[in-house]
């Protein structure tokens, strides 16, 4: 055969192997889909998934409704997606994926060294921010005889830059914080978090795949910020481990989970002093802080608490008159254990829950020390603490308005009896509103 | 592809139409109103918000048993921040044993209706799951209760006879 | 429905097939066409009712027209082309230009629909109008949502006789997965950096490129993967259709690029708007206003904003350059010089795609150049860079005919079953899986409730 007979013959080889190669990969993917398609089949529908912490969808029923909105296909595509057979492992995979590709960033969250990852630091809403500063200010004026500190907390990214990925922007929040130290009232005391948790080493101090600080890490806090709540001699406490597989908020959140978390909890070495909580919105009531059931679901830093409550109310048997009042985010959820032997009545308010007005706190559990707790990256964007404390801080000014307009009727009777002539006393309708103060205090605790 | 064909002489002046002309224009115009009606639900009013809840609380007065809410009842009630939007009018039952509710709200813009809707049949919902089965009055009321989405405003109303308030509504919208 | 979804893959697309295939031969277009609706229908059924009612409209003009055709030659046509143009390119400004959202798709079939009246004002087919033909060339699911924008002319050639053979089930199913990787495992990963470079502050000139770069080759493998999924779909029942995409990234000028990106519509305007005009074959300055009509065109078809009109004026511009003042000096100079300065304009041009606002772009633009910028390099920049460039590299190779003919070469040249073979194989059936856990994993959602 000559030459361009052999390049035709080879030609027609080429073909047909390539005609080969396209039926035999037709036919492998075609048996791979139509596994996958028989499996989702014969599974059953999960109803909650654990690793995405949210109810998966049902197969949606045929309604006319539906059909004609296109709201039927939306649903059923949610639910074909949700209920894929080996759905938690194919998004695994995906993340290996990720990796070889060296792409080390997620839905805002940094996969970083040591399995550590790192939620983005936000940079401060400025307007919401100021708005925060001014109300904690004015809240403060009229509250000063309340002892008043001010905690915020570093988002892990800060203290922990050296285990970010190489070269990763993070904002600087230290700065930030620092900032947000200067323009608050010097009245109220500033504890520097920053630098404690950066002279503290690096090991647990933040959760590897939550976004929370460990409770060693607000240990650490707790002793060196002592001081500055008042607590001269602080006790020792016991420390035990509550478990070992904790996945939390960060590994839900990229997708990627790799590391686990252990947690730890401490209790104070002393009985001295004991206490019980009161959740007012369930009525529930408890002998610890510490919920125990919480670590067999899957975000296990709900032991403490079991989240984040509008209002928490502890009474402790210490017998000192000290009642704390701590407005914050869930960071302090952890901190609250080492609180405990120091205080009368401790009482927790989360603006972002709680509706009604704390200025009836203040009354109803004669607070006289406040505690603000936040994370930097909530406290930087939040509005509700701002709002909570505005309408705290006009109830405050109206009771002591009234008060003043009282004060005058009764000297203005004085003077009436002791004056002679009749003095005309103009009737106003109410200067003091107690049934809508705020809007809705009375009542209804939620 | 094919030689473009000469065209052969045609007739000057020639126009003329054949059936599939006509039968084409009944389905532009069925087009041309399909557009207009949704032209016509999306339009947006520009009425000032505080004269539409001036002239809906006007119609309420009488109504002893709302009270107003404040912007924390209104987050707690509809899960809806007033931050968000133009303006927000909310009217609450005061006790447990009342369901009369009017809840005026301008969109700051038409991509919230969506999410505005969603919240206030939640609210209808939860309100109905309270008092089914115990007050029969009560839920009848829910039941007539009305929602109203005009463009960019939108009414929830509550009431033993909601439509002379849905009416003084969108009057006000002109 | 979307070709990248899992209910296409894994309920849609085999049930069709199978049906398909069984089913008697007069059945076949009219399954075709119900699966079409049913394809449409489930992404939005409203816009159901609008594709429809257009349908009936165009089918009846283009019958009218043919009518006109036979009876009175061309020119008793014209005023009738003329108002169903209008009133079709009406129908698409009104929901391009105001409130109303773009029903799924309208772009392209509304010039579908156009492409049957040309053809048959100009008697490139006969004047005959069939309803069912009809109806699957507008909606045929394979093209209905991206293209390509396929002529009546040829779709009418092929709608009687395309008949499903193996080779072409086969050949078709080979293409829609490499369109399915190229867009799946590239252009959405690279989406996803590429919308992390841009949320950072102190943008530098490294990042305004990096980002542009990024958003060059993850349209360029979104849009020409689902051009690829597409023309394999409508191959696997025997339809033949041009490819769309001929790596429009080793062009040597900006002619060449128009001949290579979006080569359907290019050739939609080239055949129904330019050379109806009189292309090139006019006055110099009739020339340019029809090169104008073109640009504008093309910019105003890709968006509604200005952006996009000034992106079609700018390669209008480019086109007028090459043709009339550098011709023949830009080719003298090397290949590789070539490729490389059309591609800047290029890339340069996508700026005003993802940008918002001609501020916005032009000040984008400034940052390329270093105006405006904060600083050249940072380790933020570093950042970036690492995190897409295994991506850039991988796409990159995919952006010219090298490794496609050195994959050949290894795999097939030989004749028989290499190890390549087998490797190549597996590697199909792994990216897919691959493809699979990328689509479940942007399903993945969770909620950041109250833990915050």
């Amino acid at each position: 055969m000559d030459q361009s007979g052999k390049q035709a013959k080879r030609e027609a080889m080429s073909a047909r192997i390539k005609r080969l190669h396209q039926s035999t990969v037709f036919k492998v993917i075609a048996a791979i889909v139509v596994l996958l398609f028989v499996l989702n089949l014969v599974t059953k529908s999960k109803d909650y998934s654990e690793t995405e912490n949210r109810s998966l969808a049902k197969r949606p029923g045929i309604m006319a409704g539906g059909l004609a909105d296109g709201s039927y296909f939306k649903d059923f595509d949610t639910y074909y997606s949700d209920q894929f057979v080996l759905r938690d492992q194919f998004v695994k995979l995906k993340f290996i994926g990720n990796s070889l590709l060296h792409i080390k960033e997620s839905s805002g969250v940094y996969i970083g060294k040591k399995k550590y990852q790192f939620e983005i630091p936000v940079t401060p809403d400025q307007k919401a921010l100021d708005r925060t500063v001014k109300k904690i200010n004015e809240f403060y004026d009229v509250h000063q005889e309340m002892k008043t500190t001010m905690m915020v907390v570093p988002s892990s990214a800060v203290i922990l830059k050296d285990y970010l990925p190489s070269n990763a922007a993070v904002t600087d929040q230290a700065k930030d914080i620092e900032e947000f130290y200067d323009r608050i009232d010097s009245g109220i005391s500033t504890v520097d978090v920053t630098s404690i948790l950066e002279d503290a080493g690096k090991d647990n101090l933040y959760y590897k795949t939550d976004h929370h600080w460990t409770s060693q890490g607000a240990y650490k806090v707790f002793q060196k910020s002592a001081a500055y709540l008042g607590i001269d001699a602080p006790v020792g406490y016991k420390k035990y481990l509550v478990s070992t597989s904790f996945k939390g908020t960060l590994s839900s959140k990229s997708g990627d989970f790799v590391g686990k978390d252990k947690v730890e909890i401490y209790v104070p070495k002393s009985d001295k002093v004991s206490y019980y909580v009161t959740y007012p919105a369930s009525q529930e009531k408890r002998a610890s802080i510490f919920k125990p059931e919480q670590l067999k679901t899957k975000d296990k830093y709900t032991v403490f608490f079991g989240g984040n409550h509008p209002l928490v109310e502890i009474n402790t048997t210490a017998d000192n008159r000290r009642n704390l009042l701590i407005v914050k985010d869930s960071y302090a959820n952890s901190f609250v254990q080492f609180l405990l032997p120091y205080y009368e009545k401790i009482i927790i308010v989360d603006p972002r829950y709680y509706y009604d007005n704390v200025n009836m706190v203040l009354s109803n559990y004669d607070i006289n020390e406040i505690l603000y707790l936040y994370s930097a990256d909530t406290l930087f964007t939040d509005t509700s603490l701002a709002d909570s404390l505005d309408a705290a801080t006009q109830a405050q000014k109206e009771l002591e308005n009234a008060e003043s307009y009282a004060e005058k009727v009764k000297r203005e009777q004085e003077e009436a009896d002791s004056g002679g002539e009749e003095e005309e006393t103009t009737e106003e309708s109410g200067g003091e509103e107690t049934d809508d103060s705020g809007g809705d205090s009375g009542g209804e605790n939620n | 592809m094919a030689k473009i064909k000469h065209s052969r002489k045609s007739t000057p002046g020639s126009f003329s139409i054949n059936y599939a002309d006509i039968i084409k224009w009944i389905f532009a115009v069925v087009i041309i109103a399909m557009i207009a009606g949704k032209f016509f639900n999306n339009r947006q009013s520009k009425a000032d918000f505080d004269d539409v809840k001036k002239a809906v609380e006007k119609t309420v007065k009488d109504d002893k048993t709302m009270l107003d809410a404040d912007k924390n009842m209104i987050k707690r009630l509809y899960g809806l921040n007033p931050a968000d939007y133009e303006g927000v009018m909310l009217k609450y039952p005061s006790t447990n044993m009342n369901v009369d509710e009017v809840f005026v709200v301008k969109l700051k813009n038409l991509s919230q209706q969506e999410a505005t809707v969603d919240a206030i049949n939640k609210r209808l919902d939860t309100q109905k799951k309270n008092f089914d089965g115990y007050g029969t009055n009560q839920y009848s009321i829910l039941e007539k209760s009305q929602i109203d989405v005009r463009g960019n405003y939108i009414m929830f109303v509550v009431a033993e006879k909601p439509d002379p308030i849905v009416k003084v509504f969108e009057e006000s919208l002109k | 429905m979307a070709f990248n979804s899992l209910v296409f893959i894994f309920i849609f697309l085999p049930i069709v097939l199978l049906i398909y295939r069984f089913i008697p031969q007069i059945a076949k277009n009219i399954f075709l066409i119900i699966a079409s609706l049913l394809f449409y229908a489930w992404g939005s059924p409203e816009a159901l009712l609008l594709i429809l009612l257009s349908v009936g409209f165009n089918f009846f003009a283009a019958t009218g027209i043919g009518q006109h055709v036979r009876r009175h030659g061309q020119r008793s046509a014209k005023i009738h082309l003329a108002v169903a143009v209008i009133f079709n390119v009406g129908l698409l400004a009104v929901y391009k230009y105001t409130v109303l959202g773009m029903p799924i798709g309208i772009s392209f079939y509304t010039f579908s629909v156009m492409s049957c009246l040309f053809d048959v004002y100009y008697g490139k087919t006969g004047p005959d109008m069939n309803f069912m033909d009809f109806i699957l060339y507008v909606m045929f699911f394979p093209k209905i949502i991206s293209g390509p924008i396929v002529q009546w002319a040829d779709f009418k050639e092929q709608v009687r006789d395309h008949a499903m053979s193996r080779e072409g089930l086969y050949e078709g199913f080979n293409l829609f997965m490499i369109g399915f990787f190229k867009k799946v495992l590239l252009a959405d990963k690279l989406g996803e950096t590429f919308s992390s470079v841009f949320a950072l502050p102190d943008q530098t000139v490294g990042m305004a490129w990096i980002g542009v770069i990024g958003y060059g080759l993850q349209l360029y493998m979104d849009f020409s993967g689902y051009s690829d999924m597409a023309i394999g779909l409508a191959k696997m029942f025997g339809f033949d259709f041009k490819k769309n995409f001929d790596y429009p990234y080793t062009s040597k000028n900006i002619s060449e690029f128009w001949r290579r990106w979006h080569i359907s519509l290019g050739a939609w305007f080239r055949d129904y708007v330019y050379i109806p005009l009189g292309g090139s074959r006019v006055s110099r300055p009739k020339h340019i206003r029809n090169l104008m009509a073109v640009w504008v065109l093309t910019g105003i078809w890709h968006g509604s904003t200005l952006n996009f009109l000034i992106w079609g004026l700018y390669h209008g511009a480019l086109v007028m350059l090459d043709k009339f003042v550098i011709g023949s000096g830009f080719s003298r100079m090397p290949d590789r010089l070539q490729k490389f300065l059309t591609n800047v304009a290029v890339f340069i041009g996508w700026v005003f795609f993802f940008t918002t606002g001609i501020g916005n772009a032009f000040r984008y633009i400034g940052r390329l150049f270093g105006i405006g910028a904060a600083g050249f390099w940072s380790s933020a920049t570093t950042f970036c860079l690492t995190e897409n460039l295994i991506l850039f590299v991988v796409t990159i190779l995919c952006c010219g005919p090298w490794l496609f003919n050195t994959y050949e070469k290894l795999v097939f040249a030989n004749g028989r079953k290499r190890p390549a073979y087998y490797i190549s194989i597996v590697l199909y059936a792994v990216l897919f899986v691959f493809g699979i856990a990328n689509i479940l994993g942007s399903t993945w959602s969770s909620f950041m409730y109250a833990a915050f």
